[in-house]
């Protein structure tokens, strides 16, 4: 009965030290750095789907804006943005989504506008215009900045 | 006492078991009732048998106002209605030059059954990315103070949006991405338009269904646009009555 008793206690100790760790290994931060070249300078340059392509082949690490021309639905990220690059001089990349929503490059891409970050050439994260939970980083330049720098260095 | 202690075993196990059976009975009927209360709340419809106009989540709700029963996904199901009109916000080209950085200033195609009303004839757009540059920015039917106040600039302004847009039917709205219907939206509201009778049904880049009218075509080697194809309501200000300033 006590041998019993000690291993249910030493069983579950040990389910919830698996448990914390778990956790802890879902949640902890795995910052990383832009490609050096998109750091110093704030600009937002157009690239077509070829030269978006060409970046994800020489895995680069790079923030990419996805918005639609003429249409109001992007402005407010728009502004957003610029008053971010004003604070952290970053250079990110932007193209239209008429241009990638036929391309696998970001395959569960939905609507405009988006916000994508690559890491070494792969899609780490992107804003969903449909989710309550990327909300505060469409309409804020501090839900943004908390969103962006979750992932990516602000400066190096 | 022997005997007292073997009787015990049986009848804490039994107990056991008993309020087992008992907490698992309450998690089947919470999780029952959760469901059924789900139910009910997607189940509300407005008098004419649609679903209650309902904000999407994330920002196409919040910002755009795009609802989340009747948009881009589910749109088919609601076409030609008696009861409704259907008007598509886009001009059949923008002033703009969206070609040079990826963009399509054209109408490329529309939603069969619905007719186009160009927002910017309603109201002059702002607020549009500065690398846009000029969009529209002609006669229109009202103007916005920046407080959400419209006035009419013509004496026929309001006849006409009532003609466009009856306010005794439903009216469903659409544009590229779903500003321009938002902002339709509540344009409409404001003059008096019953909130419940409008959808926001997004926009035409994400429509996906089996009513799309290509507008956009290639032929002798060329992109055309067959503009002939596409239902619009044209307003020629020349011949409306214009309200001078005070």
């Amino acid at each position: 009965m006590k041998t019993r008793r000690n291993f249910i206690i030493i069983a579950v100790s040990f389910a919830v030290i698996l448990v914390a760790f778990a956790i802890i290994m879902l949640t902890r931060s795995y910052k990383f750095a832009l490609s050096s070249e998109y750091y110093g300078a704030a600009e937002v340059k157009d690239i077509n789907i070829d030269e978006l392509q060409s970046l994800i082949d020489g895995q680069k690490s790079f923030g990419l804006f996805i918005s639609q021309p003429a249409c109001q639905a992007s402005a407010d990220l728009e502004k957003n943005l610029d008053v971010f690059l004003e604070a952290y001089p970053l250079k990110f990349y932007e193209i239209s989504f008429s241009t990638i929503k036929d391309s696998n490059i970001i395959p569960d891409l939905k609507f405009y506008p988006s916000f994508a970050i690559f890491h070494n050439g792969r899609v780490v994260d992107f804003l969903e215009a449909d989710s309550d939970e990327d909300a505060a980083a469409y309409t804020s330049v501090d839900g943004f900045e908390d969103w962006f720098s979750g992932y990516a260095e602000l400066s190096i | 006492m022997l005997y007292n202690i073997t009787m015990d075993k049986p009848r804490s196990k039994i107990s056991k078991i008993i309020i087992a059976a008992i907490i698992i009975v309450m998690i089947c009927v919470t999780i029952v009732l959760s469901l059924l209360t789900t139910q009910r709340k997607t189940e509300t419809v407005s008098d004419g048998g649609l679903p209650a106009p309902e904000l999407a989540e994330g920002i196409r709700g919040s910002q755009f106002g795009i609802d989340k029963n009747i948009n881009e996904s589910t749109i088919d199901r609601y076409l030609g209605r008696d009861d409704a009109v259907y008007r598509d916000l886009r001009m059949l080209k923008d002033p703009g030059n969206y070609e040079a950085i990826g963009g399509d200033s054209y109408l490329s195609g529309f939603i069969d059954g619905f007719e186009i009303v160009p927002y910017p004839y309603i109201i002059n757009p702002t607020g549009l990315p500065d690398e846009v540059g000029e969009s529209y920015t002609g006669a229109a039917l009202f103007t916005d103070d920046g407080a959400g106040n419209y006035t009419p600039n013509y004496a026929e302004s309001l006849q006409i949006l009532e003609d466009l847009f009856p306010k005794d039917k439903y009216i469903f709205l659409m544009c590229g991405g779903g500003g321009y219907a938002g902002a339709m939206k509540n344009l409409l509201v404001s003059l008096g338009w019953d909130a419940d009778k409008i959808y926001n049904v997004g926009g035409h880049w994400y429509y996906d269904g089996e009513h799309n009218v290509a507008v956009k075509a290639e032929r002798n080697d060329e992109t055309v646009y067959d503009f002939w194809k596409v239902p619009y309501h044209d307003i020629d200000f020349s011949t409306l009555t214009e309200i001078e300033a005070e």
